[in-house]
Formats: C-alpha cells, sequence, structure tokens
C-alpha cells in the first residue's frame, strides 16, 4: 500500500528530507519573503528573532512531528508557511527570547493521534480559555502598526483594508474602480515595506550603542 | 454577539492569509526583486536558509538519540530497582518461570528457551526479576501484610 493513498498520512522523515533538499529557488524565495514579512507583521516577535529562527524551528516541528506534514493535503511550502505563521503569531513576550518556548497552535491537535480532523485556520485554533483582553490588545496593536505602515499611501493602505474584509484582488480593483495592475502593484509595496520594515529593525539594533 | 477579539483576529488572519497568496502566485524574479530592493541579498538569503535546514536536521536527530538514552536509562533503573518478592527455593523459583514463560511465550527473547533447570540460581533470579520489571511476572500473593 502506499504511504500517501489515506489522506491523512504523516509525511516520515525521509520524506520531510526529500522536500527540503527539493525546494526550488522559487520556493524558497517565496519562505524568505514568507518569513521576514512575518516578523515585520508581529513586530515584538521581531525584534527578538530572525527569519531564519523560524524557519529553522518550523522545519525541525515538522522533523520531529510536532507539526504534522500530510503531503496529501497541502505541500511542503504551504505547510512550512503556515507552522511559521502559528509560531510568529504567538504572544511573544510570554515566552521569551527562546523560540523553542513558543508553542505551535495546533501542537494540541498535532498530538491527537491520526485520525484528528484537518485543521485549516491556524487561528481558529486559539483555546476558549485563552485571555481575550490580553489577544484583544495584541492583536489591535499589530493591525494598527500595519494601518500606520501605510498610511500614507491611500493606494496601499485601501488593499490593506479591503484585505482585512477578506476582498480578493480582483474584487478589489472593483470595488476601488483601480484597475488590476494598479492593486497588483499595491501589493507589491505591501510585500516590499514589510520586508525593508524588518530589514531595518535588524540595522537598528546592529548600531553600536553610544 | 461579536466577539471583538475574535473580529480583530479574522481581519489580521484575512490580512496575512491574503500576502501569503500573493507570495505563492509572485515570480521568482518578483521576489528576488523585492528583496534586492529591501536591501536583502537573495543568494545569501538562499544559503542561510539551507544552514539553518541542517541545522533543524541536526538538532532533530540529536533530539532522538537524547530521547532515546533516556529511554534506556529508564529502563534499565527500573530493572535495577524492581523488587520481586521471589520464592525461596530453586524449585519454587524454575516453576514460577515455567508458568511466566507458558504465559508469555510469545516474547520472542524466550521462544527458544525450553528448560530452566539447565540454568543457573543467578540467571533464574535474574530472568524473573526482568521479566517482573517488564510487568510479566505474576508472584504468589504473600500471608498478611
Amino acid at each position: 500500500m502506499q504511504e500517501h493513498d489515506d489522506d491523512g498520512k504523516v509525511a516520515a522523515e525521509a520524506e520531510i528530507a526529500s522536500a527540503v533538499s527539493g525546494l526550488t529557488t522559487e520556493e524558497r524565495l517565496q519562505i524568505i519573503s514568507w518569513g521576514f514579512q512575518l516578523l515585520s507583521i508581529y513586530g515584538a516577535f521581531a525584534e527578538l528573532r530572525q527569519w531564519e529562527d523560524l524557519y529553522q524551528e518550523a522545519v525541525l516541528r515538522t522533523y520531529a512531528k510536532s507539526w504534522k506534514w500530510r503531503p496529501a493535503r497541502r505541500t511542503f511550502v504551504e505547510h512550512i508557511k503556515r507552522v511559521m505563521w502559528s509560531i510568529a503569531s504567538k504572544f511573544p513576550d510570554k515566552y521569551g527570547r527562546d523560540i523553542q518556548n513558543v508553542p505551535v497552535r495546533e501542537t494540541e491537535l498535532a498530538y491527537g493521534g491520526s485520525d484528528e480532523p484537518a485543521v485549516d485556520n491556524v487561528l481558529d485554533n486559539q483555546r476558549s480559555g485563552a485571555p481575550i483582553p490580553e489577544r484583544l490588545v495584541y492583536v489591535r496593536q499589530v493591525l494598527d502598526r500595519l494601518e500606520k505602515m501605510f498610511e500614507d499611501d491611500q493606494e496601499t493602505f485601501e488593499v490593506l483594508v479591503l484585505w482585512a474584509q477578506e476582498k480578493t484582488e480582483t474584487e478589489i480593483a472593483a470595488e476601488t474602480g483601480r484597475s488590476r495592475e494598479k492593486v497588483h502593484a499595491a501589493i507589491e509595496r505591501i510585500r516590499y515595506h514589510l520586508t525593508k520594515a524588518k530589514k531595518d529593525l535588524d540595522a537598528k539594533y546592529d548600531e553600536p550603542s553610544r | 454577539m461579536t466577539n471583538p477579539a475574535d473580529n480583530a483576529d479574522k481581519q489580521l488572519n484575512a490580512i496575512v492569509s491574503a500576502l501569503s497568496e500573493s507570495l505563492a502566485t509572485a515570480s521568482g524574479e518578483q521576489l528576488a526583486k523585492e528583496l534586492r530592493a529591501a536591501g536583502v541579498d537573495p543568494l545569501k538569503a538562499i544559503e542561510v536558509m539551507k544552514f539553518a535546514e541542517e541545522k533543524a536536521r541536526e538538532k532533530h536527530f540529536q533530539n532522538v538519540r537524547d530521547r532515546v538514552a533516556q529511554a534506556r536509562k529508564d529502563s534499565l533503573q527500573k530493572m535495577n530497582g524492581v523488587s520481586v518478592h521471589l520464592p525461596p527455593t530453586r524449585q519454587g523459583r524454575i516453576e514460577l518461570l515455567r508458568t511466566t514463560l507458558a504465559q508469555h511465550c510469545d516474547t520472542a527473547q524466550f521462544r527458544e528457551f525450553s528448560d530452566p533447570e539447565n540454568l543457573s540460581d543467578a540467571e533464574i533470579a535474574s530472568m524473573l526479576k526482568n521479566l517482573a520489571a517488564l510487568g510479566c511476572l505474576k508472584t504468589p500473593e504473600r500471608d498478611g501484610p
């Protein structure tokens, strides 16, 4: 019987190693950009970590199966991006400087055996007993920081606001009356600014103290 | 009533999802251009990434080795620390061994084993102790506390 006849089969170490070594340059660039952007979005965490730490931890957790990769359900790149997102989005201050202290939201489910249901949205897994006020403040801070980052560029700001309403690129173009190209360019500017914001933050920390 | 935290979460979730989606559809050339524009050397970053992969793999196997070593240590400690009330006579111990092996004859370790009479007293005691540590041994009830 093939390993992945069943939708729920978890990748073995050899498959994970093969997927890692088989990443294309394009996929690698996607993951690198993703790491920069996550750390830029989840700012407090970004001051402590680098994108490669986030990636390394995601790969380690995949090998350890504390976050199980099921190849029939999603590609390795999609999987790794989800794990990186989940780690970065955890409340950073509670867990200190060590990235390994940051739990992955899906972890409890991932340990639940091979029959657990698929979880499609990592942010749905916040336990019901989570401290809501603390979470609200944190998420609000992240949203405010994002809004401030783009408030001087109206086109980009609009894209961000409509993204928050789950609008697609096509829907945004229709709603704002702008061309698809303009919307696309605004999206590229968001990605560029987020990557640059993290890079600038690193440069600030690298400066010798006076 | 809508929970404000859920709403904020939902908005942030939607933004990050859209970003992820936009990355998935961008070309490698475009991503490299964006990284360079932000001051990141894509080739160097890929090297760093490969190094991180190697570190993750090494760390994983180190963790596995550590877990196996710890399990072995725990199991040895359990074996050494097990306290068994064995029958006082050699014959009693042989009978206990026979009974236990008959009940657990599927245990590969004892499949070829046939005659406990040929074993030394120390070997019999050791086997019974190991069986006790494995939870296979049922020693006779003691009389009283």
